[in-house]
Parts: structure tokens; C-alpha cells; sequence
């Protein structure tokens, strides 16, 4: 083996303590939230008397398993049909559209540069008009609306990649456009579907502006938009207030770890890409 | 049974014109070559005549329907592509069985046809694989399995040996002959390699620049070319162009030469014996049962 020359020795050092940087603020949220309720800990120094028990409790105040269940309700209602509608439609942009009609694609382009900020306001309204505000639709529906550019552009640039030829061997053998998509298309899209399908999973879990916005009832809402409403009520109870964050941040974690590998690959996918 | 009919037949891109006005009768059973210079539109016709592209103006009629409007799936024809163009998700067994699989055939005969036509190509070992897993003489025989199983009108080839190295070209088209021998089929099919297009080809069409040149039988267009550009396609030799190692050459002092390859070449070979080295080179292994046959009556 070689020994390793400074320059390796420098780069590893700096991604430590990229890592510590990271790291440090949960370590100081746990350290937080075991603190003894009612005290203001600094969340520097680990607590002499762990309090786990404010777990429990911020899981029992903050209805943490019927917040589950919404956010699980709102990515449920989201990310199957974004996806479906986004490959469809990246399908039909990258292989069944003449010249003629190539500008249709731009208007995903241009859905790619508005900011959710920006649109938020006529949001309201729209929601309102339709006499969704303060139910689960008023969430999802808009989000799969706002997913669209993204999800668009996504699928279309992966089913540019596939080679025309395969198509038209899939015509030969008899294949309407709706099997060659079932049944050739689709599998061979695994790969993008499968990233799409985790990063729309993250953005709608961690959605914020959006349930807060039209959504009163935290139990309505997101788990990520909950945390609003429950800053509101414990904002002073620091240490149930980060026990509550922490309990909030697990299943993406999980979901993390379980899913690691496609993670990444989604997000190479994306640095190589895009 | 199907024969082909091309009735001025054209092609424009834009304003750009590619196939001008090619009118061609190919009978039911015929091996059909398209020659000729790159970009002088083989692809293009033969894609027309399966249907991906469309047609500007004239008519193609496969059998007695006029197919201009028909879909490419309903035309009975059947394409081995340069590329391949194999389902990499699919096992080989899947990719053949594909077309099979739409026309909703049952699975028991589709199995056997599968099995069949894997026989007929010799890859019965590869039948699990994927096609990222096999070499690219292996693709091809996939990539025809896949057009035999369907027992199409008409197959077209769209240079499908290029790829291969030449001691495999050779074999595969040997497979190809005995394939159109057995099938009684009509194929078309695209070379740049004159080699292929004397030894497989009861006609040659050669094509110039979106046009028919001259059409006929190898030993016709060897024999009487009407202008230079068809002799020169057919034998660069002649032309003081460099030798191919190629060169055709039938030679009745030894039977295993270029226009026994083809299985209804039945005229006995007329011209001088130049080149039958080279023709030897080009035919190794066992000869197959009909070149035995043609040997006894030349
Ligand atoms: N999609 C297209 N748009 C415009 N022109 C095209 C298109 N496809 C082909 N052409 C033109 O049509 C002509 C014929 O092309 P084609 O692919 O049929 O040639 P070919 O005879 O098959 O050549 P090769 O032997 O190199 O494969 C070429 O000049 C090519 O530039
Ligand atoms: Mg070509």
C-alpha cells in the first residue's frame, strides 16, 4: 500500500470536519433535547441526566402518529401520480412530438424557473376558490402541479437517451405506442423513475410554505409543516421543542439509510445531467 | 404470399428530395440487394417499406394492398437493424418472444417457436442471457430470431453483418441464404459489401443518388452492366479501383465459389477464373447441403 501524500491526508481532513460541521447541529439538538424540561440548555454539554423521556412525550403532544399518517396520506396523494403524469408526459415530449410542437417543452422550462414563493399568493386564492383550503388536497393538488416542470424535464432528458431504433423494433412486432410504453419504455426507465419518485418523496415530506399556507389544522398538514404549528404552541419548552424536531427528521433519515443507494444515484444522475 | 411493389416511389425531407421516383417489382420469395454509395438512400426505402418513414409521394404495395397508410405493425414486414435495436431488459428468450407475446399467441406455441427458431440459429445455450451479456454476432442472431419467429411477408436488412468480423460474416451468410431458403420469404436487404450483394441476391438493385441505376440478376449486372457507376459497384476491380479481398469470382474448377451461394443461381458461370483464391478465402467449414447440390448440376 502506499502511503498516503499530504494532498489525500489534507482532503480527508477537510471532509471530517465538513462532517463534524454537519453533524454538529443535531448532536446539539439531542443534547438539547434531553435536557430536563423547563431549563434552557445551551446544547453544548451533554446533559448529566438524559431525559428520553421527551421523546415520548413530544411523540404523545405533537400527535406525532396521526401527523405520520397525514404526511404519509400527502406523499401518497403526490408522488404516485406526479410521476406517472411526469413520465407520461416526458414520453410524449421526447418521442411523439413533431418539430412542430417542440416549444410545448419549453413551457416546462419556464415552469422550471418560477420559485414556489412566487407563486404562492394566487395559490391561495386559487385553493380557496375551489373550496379546498384547509383540507389535504389544497396540498396535494397544488404540489403535483408544481412538481411538473421538474418532473417533466426529468423524464423527457431520460427518454431522449433511449435509442430511437428500439421504438421502432417495438413497432415492428406489432406494439401500439401504449404497450411499447408499458412494456419497453417503462422498464427501461426504471432508473429515473425510481429517482424522480425519491426526490419528489423528499421535497413533499419536507414541504413547509405550502401546508402552512393553506392548511390551518396541523393535522392536515405535513409533518415538516406540523413543526409551524407546534413552534407556536411549545416554541418555549426548548427541549421538547428539539425532541419533537428530531422525531420529525426520522423517517427521512430512515428512509435514508434504507435507500442510500439510490440516493446517490439519483443525485449523480442529476450532477451528470443536469 | 407476398410479393413488393414500389410505384414512383418519392421521399422528400423538407425541400431536400432523397428518393426520386423508384419503381421496382420484387416477386414473392426473391432476395432483393440494395447497393450503392453511402447516402444514396437504401435506408431511407428500406424504411419505407417497413413503414417509419413516410412516403412523399408514389406507392408501396406489399401483397395487393397498397400499405402507404398502414401502420408499421400491420404490414407484415419484419426488420433486422444495423444496430440491433435488442430490449436490453429483456432475456433473449423475451426479446424473440416479444412479437409473439402483442399477437396474444399462446404460450405453449410460443415457447416452441421461440425454441424453434433458436435451433434453426444455434443459440439455444444463449436463451437466458440478457443482451448486454452476449458478443455481437450473438446479438445478430437474436435480432433475426426475433424477425424469423413472427414468419413475416417480407424480412429487411439493413446492413445487418457490418459489425461482424469477417470470418462471422461469412458464416452468417451462409445462415442467412439457407434462412431464405427455408422460410421461402422475401427479403430485402442493404450492403456496402459487393461480396454479399453477389453471393446472397437473386437481383441486385443498384442505386444512385435516390434513383434505380440498374436492377437485375448478380450475373446480369456482372456480365452487362449498363454504365459505369453499376459496373463499378458491383466489380471496383474493373475499374482500376484497389482489389478487394472480396472479389467475386465463380470458378466451376472449384464448386465452393461466390455465385454458388446462392441457392437459385442455376446458370452455369461463364466468366474467366480470376480471383478464385480469394473466393476460396471467403468460404471456409462445411459447405452447406444445397451448395452440394448446385456443385453436381454446374
Ligand atoms: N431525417 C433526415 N432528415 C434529412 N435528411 C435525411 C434524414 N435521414 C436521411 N437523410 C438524407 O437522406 C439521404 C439518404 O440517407 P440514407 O440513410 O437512406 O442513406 P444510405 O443509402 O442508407 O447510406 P448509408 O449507406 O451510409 O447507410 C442522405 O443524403 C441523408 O443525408
Ligand atoms: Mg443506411
Amino acid at each position: 500500500m502506499k502511503a498516503p501524500t499530504p494532498n489525500t491526508l489534507l482532503a480527508r481532513g477537510l471532509i471530517v470536519l465538513l462532517m463534524a460541521l454537519t453533524l454538529l447541529p443535531f448532536l446539539s439538538m439531542l443534547s438539547a433535547a434531553l435536557a430536563p424540561q423547563g431549563t434552557y440548555p445551551n446544547g453544548l454539554q451533554w446533559p448529566a441526566d438524559p431525559q428520553w423521556s421527551n421523546f415520548v412525550k413530544a411523540f404523545e403532544v405533537a400527535k406525532m402518529d396521526q401527523l405520520l399518517l397525514s404526511s404519509a396520506l400527502i406523499v401518497l396523494g403526490v408522488v404516485p401520480i406526479a410521476v406517472l403524469i411526469a413520465t407520461m408526459a416526458g414520453y410524449g415530449l421526447a418521442k411523439l412530438t413533431s418539430q412542430k410542437y417542440k416549444w410545448l417543452y419549453l413551457i416546462f422550462v419556464f415552469g422550471l424557473t418560477l420559485p414556489f414563493e412566487a407563486v404562492i399568493t394566487p395559490l391561495y386564492y386559487e385553493v380557496r376558490a375551489l373550496g379546498l383550503l384547509n383540507t389535504r388536497f389544497a396540498i396535494i393538488l397544488p404540489l403535483i402541479g408544481l412538481y411538473m416542470p421538474f418532473g417533466v424535464y426529468w423524464m423527457r432528458a431520460h427518454f431522449l437517451s433511449v435509442p430511437h431504433d428500439l421504438t421502432e423494433a417495438a413497432q415492428l412486432d406489432g406494439a401500439t405506442r401504449w404497450k411499447e410504453f408499458v412494456l419497453v419504455q417503462v422498464p427501461l426507465a426504471r432508473p429515473a423513475i425510481m429517482s424522480l419518485t425519491i426526490l419528489l418523496f423528499l421535497w413533499t415530506w419536507n414541504q413547509f410554505l405550502l401546508p402552512v399556507v393553506l392548511v390551518q389544522d396541523p393535522m392536515q398538514r405535513t409533518m415538516a409543516g406540523a413543526l409551524g404549528a407546534f413552534q407556536g404552541q411549545w416554541g418555549t419548552d426548548v427541549p421538547l421543542l428539539c425532541a419533537g424536531s428530531l422525531l420529525i427528521l426520522l423517517p427521512t433519515v430512515l428512509l435514508f439509510l434504507i435507500f442510500q443507494r439510490q440516493f446517490v444515484a439519483a443525485l449523480m444522475q442529476g450532477a451528470v445531467k443536469g | 404470399m407476398a410479393g413488393l411493389t414500389l410505384r414512383s416511389v418519392y421521399k422528400n425531407y423538407g425541400e431536400v428530395p432523397v428518393i426520386k421516383g423508384v419503381d421496382l417489382d420484387i416477386d414473392h420469395g426473391e432476395f432483393v440487394v440494395f447497393v450503392g454509395p453511402s447516402g444514396c438512400g437504401k435506408s431511407t426505402l428500406l424504411r419505407m417499406i417497413a413503414g417509419l418513414e413516410d412516403i412523399s409521394g408514389g406507392e408501396v404495395s406489399i401483397g395487393d394492398r397498397v400499405v402507404n397508410d398502414v401502420e408499421p405493425r400491420d404490414r407484415g414486414v419484419a426488420m433486422v437493424f444495423q444496430s440491433y435495436a435488442l430490449y436490453p431488459h429483456m432475456s433473449v428468450y423475451d426479446n424473440v418472444g416479444f412479437g409473439l407475446k402483442l399477437a396474444g399467441t399462446p404460450k405453449d406455441v410460443r415457447d416452441k417457436k421461440i425454441r424453434d427458431a433458436a435451433k434453426v440459429l444455434q443459440m439455444e445455450h444463449l436463451l437466458d442471457r440478457r443482451p448486454a451479456q452476449l458478443s455481437g454476432g450473438q446479438r445478430q442472431r437474436v435480432a433475426i430470431g426475433r424477425a424469423i419467429v413472427r414468419q413475416p411477408d417480407v424480412f429487411l436488412f439493413d446492413e445487418p453483418l457490418s459489425n461482424l468480423d469477417a470470418a462471422l460474416r461469412v458464416d452468417m451468410r451462409m445462415e442467412l441464404s439457407r434462412l431464405h431458403h427455408d422460410l421461402n420469404a422475401t427479403m430485402i436487404y442493404v450492403t456496402h459489401d459487393q461480396v454479399e450483394a453477389m453471393t446472397l441476391a437473386d437481383t441486385i438493385v443498384v442505386l444512385r443518388a435516390g434513383r434505380v441505376e440498374q436492377a437485375g440478376t448478380p450475373l446480369s449486372l456482372y456480365d452487362d452492366p449498363d454504365n459505369l457507376f453499376v459496373a463499378g459497384s458491383i466489380r471496383p476491380r474493373m475499374l482500376g479501383r484497389p482489389l478487394s479481398v472480396w472479389e467475386p469470382a465463380p470458378c466451376p474448377a472449384n464448386p465452393l465459389t461466390v455465385f454458388a451461394l446462392s441457392p437459385t443461381a442455376r446458370r452455369k458461370p461463364t466468366l474467366p477464373l480470376t480471383g478464385s483464391r480469394h473466393a476460396m478465402a471467403t468460404m471456409q467449414s462445411t459447405p452447406p447441403m444445397w451448395l452440394s447440390r448446385w456443385a453436381a448440376t454446374a
